[in-house]
């Protein structure tokens, strides 16, 4: 059974937002449904995304319900990224079982510092005993491993970042806009981690997204331009110290899967957007290359030649990714809802011409788990 | 058209205080007999749904660690997290997963483990629930005093003891018929070879003689915290002809899960509007819809068991009545005619239930394997006696309002 | 079975920590505010939704039935009903442990005292509030018995004003 996009939502993203968690739910969930057109009571399913440690809380959305509008409502909360829990409610209507479903994702990194909890992410038998290891000093270890296998360097870094912040000047809810930064200036921003400056990494902020599916019947039947899943590919890498840190493994896996289902053969002729979670520079050259845009070990030639701007042959990120602003849970979700943006032609960077759009959402220790929706604009 | 999805393989770690192994061996261990069950092969799996509290046990994503424990690696895997619910959420997950038509065959595993914390971990992650709104009424002025009466409540697992009494007055039970209710549980757990509190021959004289820790609630009235792990493999009506299973399999017939409004106290201690927590009206509907979607008309007639999941003892009789089992304020009765024994006409929990074994994550799944395992008929020393076409697996958590109903049936159709 | 280790009997023991005390929650500006420095003249504040009539207390920012934001603030009657309550076996030294403060013995609360904890919906509400209930042996507590609010003596705007709440033997209805 097919499944769209009938409408979304994203709030603003600041760091120490002047809103409750539930304000902020209930602002994005109330705009989503409004622009479906539809009313509470046409939803049929809830399913929200966040994690009790980022919000400080045991069963963290026990208290969201009113919020969510999932009262008396089919409801569940996965817990990981946003764009999972698009994923759920997804297969929720594909199982017959749904018509109408909202998917919820909030993160307030102002109540608890985001990089503690990838401490304790660690495995606690050796890997958290050393205090050393968090998301950013590990970020760059795989930066290092990265460029020292293809010979990247950090001014390939830099250029990931200088596109992402110019792009997400236009984005009127983006976090961290930059409009004529440059690559020296990335390189002389604040170091945190040896290569990783701090305009290389995402800045942890507050947010919130939803998005309204819709099985095929009822998309057809209320909206006037629903966009399309037309694949999901997802998939599960190793724990961090059993892998190949150089690659993404299950990003490649969980691409070609959803090339697959989508009947994409060439992804770098056939996807005219990709919108991507990049938790550090050098991920979005990883992402390129697990991707299928270009071979192994070559995505500093895309950010080179240019081909990644929003002007050029495969625009990547034309919001600004998750380097212009990274409400954790909501990421991806908000991947999500750009790359419909683009399909419905409503994005502030609109691409040309945009039929098939890309997005994706990474979880865990530098992209454990990743998964991507392709997006079209017919059934 | 709805696809027909099986249970093909269930399998349970041992409950109780296992400082034997570490929380990945735990659920492998359950992971694994399930894979043996199911007599597939771990390359049969096609996507994983993982499940746990991890509060209680003290690593963020536990499941992100041991991805090669549980065979999960370069495949899909899917999380969710919701309370008490975790384990029924979790199955759910799993059936959805099949259902929607992207995989045939899913593995779905849920699993706590308390002993891993150095202060006991069930009230260490049930504090957390409300610490916010804790420290935001120590700003506004509460006093030491108030802050140590909420405690005392906290610690007697607060709001179900309000619900205990609400649920005394409006159906006439007295706490005689928990005493009873719990020592069911702790007789029929004797039979169970992964329950954690077990004591053959039990009586409610024994349960009686226990100290009273907060009226209406007796020492023996209350769930152990448990390590625990439970996994069922799901598989679509194809693959259960292509992989060959040829033993008894239990279909999925319903899911719901229907969400009731926080009681007690909403975000930032507002109010809520629910002032009688023994209504439940959440259990309700979530039952009414899982019975529509399984084709199932009358359950007193059309069901055969049920696994409620009740940490305390006024629950079962309370959700026995709310998922329409027995009439409001019936449920009382059918206890002191032992309609509810494992022999009876009625059985409920015959696994020993939650009330015997609660290990949080493990146990709303516990339920679905123990219904599942009646239907196949592989419950061994607890297997009821009378033909089970139906049975009912439920989950209950959150601040009381969040159900999980699961209608297992003996074959796919529905009528 | 796969991983079952019968080798040992034990595991190794590590020891972490699990720091939980950095949180930095945000509460809603004004709502319980209001509602707690009106205790200052000894009022209960509540929330009036427009939506379905139901009134909120402690106020709630959102009716989840109505999915609506609620702003209008009414003032709710200082008698109630009880709708569940619970009892404290007689406190002892070491029982209450809260925070690593033994409750008894810092004073908080009395040695061999029972507290007796009450659900009050006070009247024309549609929430409930937990209050401990004073003045009343647990032997006469009785669901759906009405009670009135006692304040402190001295009423300075604080959560701890509203002491709890005691039987009402006076009120009458006509």
């Amino acid at each position: 059974m097919k499944v769209a996009i009938i409408g979304y939502a994203i709030s603003n993203l600041g760091w120490d937002v002047e809103k409750t968690r539930e304000e902020h739910v209930f602002e994005v969930a109330k705009s989503a449904i409004e622009d479906a057109g539809i009313d509470r009571k046409d939803v049929c399913t809830v399913v929200s995304a966040s994690t009790d440690f980022l919000d400080g809380r045991t069963i963290s959305n026990c208290m969201l319900i009113g919020a969510t509008g999932a009262y008396l409502k089919d409801e569940s909360k996965a817990e990981e990224d946003g764009m999972y829990a698009a994923l759920y409610a997804a297969q929720r209507i594909m199982a017959g079982v749904h018509e109408i479903a909202l998917a919820v994702s909030h993160t307030h990194s102002w109540i608890f510092n985001p990089h503690q909890i990838s401490h304790y992410m660690l495995e606690p038998w050796f890997d958290r005993q050393n205090d050393l290891l968090n998301e950013i000093t590990l970020g760059a270890l795989q930066a290092r491993i990265y460029m020292n296998n293809y010979g990247a360097d950090e001014l390939d870094l830099a250029e990931i970042s200088v596109k992402n912040l110019r792009n997400a000047a236009n984005v009127p809810y983006a976090f961290r806009k930059l409009h004529d930064v440059t690559a020296e200036e990335v390189l002389e921003a604040e170091m945190y981690s040896d290569p990783l400056t701090e305009l290389m990494i995402s800045p942890p902020c507050d947010g919130a997204a939803a998005v309204v599916l819709a099985s095929e019947e009822v998309a057809k039947e209320i909206c006037p331009n629903p966009v399309w899943i037309k694949g999901i590919g997802n998939a599960c890498d190793n724990y961090l110290r059993d892998r190949d840190l150089t690659r993404l493994n299950s990003l490649e896996i969980a691409a070609r899967r959803a090339y697959r289902m989508a009947g994409i053969e060439e992804p770098f002729r056939e996807v005219d957007v990709a919108e991507i979670s990049e938790r550090f520079a050098h991920q979005e050259l990883m992402a390129y290359e697990a991707l299928g845009f270009c071979r192994e070990g070559k995505g500093r030639v895309l950010i080179e030649e240019g081909m990644t701007e929003v002007y050029g042959d495969i625009p990547v990120n034309p919001s600004g990714g998750a380097l212009a602003g990274d409400p954790i849970c909501a990421t991806g979700m908000i991947r999500l809802i750009e790359a419909a943006k683009q399909i419905r032609g409503e994005a502030e960077n609109q691409v040309e011409d945009c039929r098939t759009a890309l997005a994706h959402a990474q979880w865990g220790l530098l992209a454990q788990k990743n998964l991507v929706f392709i997006l079209g604009d017919e059934p | 058209m709805r696809r027909n999805v099986a249970i093909i393989g269930c399998g349970q770690a041992k409950h109780g205080r296992r400082t034997d192994v570490n929380q990945a061996e735990l659920v492998a261990e359950a992971v694994w007999a399930a894979i043996e069950d199911a007599g597939i092969a771990p390359e049969d799996i096609e996507a994983y749904a993982v499940g746990n509290m991890q509060g209680f046990g003290g690593i963020a994503q536990p499941d992100l660690i041991f991805a090669e424990y549980i065979g999960a690696v370069g495949k899909p895997m899917q999380r969710v997290a919701t309370g008490g619910t975790v384990g029924g959420s979790t199955a759910h997950l799993g059936y959805y997963e099949v259902a929607s038509g992207m995989y045939d065959v899913v593995l779905a595993v849920s699993w706590e483990k308390h002993s891993d914390s150095a202060e006991p971990g069930a009230t260490t992650g049930l504090l957390h629930v409300a610490f916010a709104n804790l420290s935001y009424m120590m700003k506004v002025g509460m006093d030491m005093r108030s802050f140590a009466i909420m405690g005392l409540a906290g610690a007697a697992a607060g709001i179900s003891a309000y619900q205990a009494a609400q649920y005394m007055a409006r159906s006439g039970c007295r706490i005689e018929h928990f005493d009873m209710v719990a020592a069911k549980a702790r007789r029929n757990a004797a039979k169970n070879k992964y329950a954690h509190l077990k004591w053959p021959n039990c009586t409610a004289d024994d349960i009686a003689k226990t100290e009273m820790l907060i009226w209406p609630m007796r020492f023996g009235h209350v769930c152990p915290a448990s390590d625990g792990a439970s996994c069922v493999i799901y598989a679509s009506e194809e693959a259960v002809k292509r992989l060959g299973v040829e033993r008894p399999v239990a279909w999925v017939k319903g899911v719901a899960a229907y969400a009731d409004e926080e009681a007690d106290q909403g975000e930032s201690y507002q109010g809520t509007a629910v002032s009688d927590y023994s209504d439940q009206t959440g259990a309700v509907i979530s039952a009414i819809k899982a019975y529509e979607r399984a084709g199932i008309k009358d359950p007193k007639k059309e069901i055969d068991m049920a696994e409620i999941y009740a940490p305390f003892p006024h629950q079962e009789l309370m959700f026995s009545e709310r998922l329409g089992f027995f009439d409001d304020g019936m449920a009382w009765k059918a206890v002191e005619e032992g309609v509810t024994e494992i022999d009876g006409d009625f059985p409920i929990c015959p696994s020993g239930g939650v009330n015997a074994t609660n290990a949080i994550g493990s146990s709303g799944m516990q339920r679905v394997v123990e219904a599942a395992l009646q239907i196949m008929r592989k419950a061994e020393e607890h297997q009821i006696p009378k033909d089970v076409r139906n049975a009912v697996a439920h989950a209950w958590g959150g601040q009381v309002q969040f159900n999980t109903v699961m209608v297992l049936g003996d074959s796919p159709k529905r009528r | 079975m796969g991983l079952i280790k019968e080798k040992y009997e034990k595991t190794m023991q590590v020891e972490g920590e699990w720091n939980v005390g950095a949180y930095r929650y945000k509460a809603p500006e004004g709502y319980l505010d209001e509602f707690v420095r009106n205790f200052k003249d000894r009022k209960i504040t509540g929330t009036l939704c427009r939506g379905c009539g139901r009134v909120y207390v402690p106020p709630r920012e959102i009716c989840a039935r109505c999915f609506k934001e609620i702003t209008e603030k009414v003032e709710v009657s200082q008698y109630g009903e009880v709708m569940a309550f619970l009892v404290s076996p007689p406190l002892e030294k070491g029982k209450v442990v809260i925070a690593g403060i033994d409750a008894v013995q810092a004073g908080f609360l009395k040695e061999g005292e029972r507290v007796i904890l009450a659900m009050v919906r006070f009247e024309g509400t549609s929430s409930s509030m937990i209050l401990p209930l004073l003045n009343v042996k647990p032997e006469d507590v009785r669901l759906g018995m009405r009670v009135r609010a006692v304040w402190a003596e001295e009423c300075k705007g604080a959560l701890s004003d509203l002491l709890g709440v005691e039987p009402a033997f006076d009120v009458r209805f006509e």
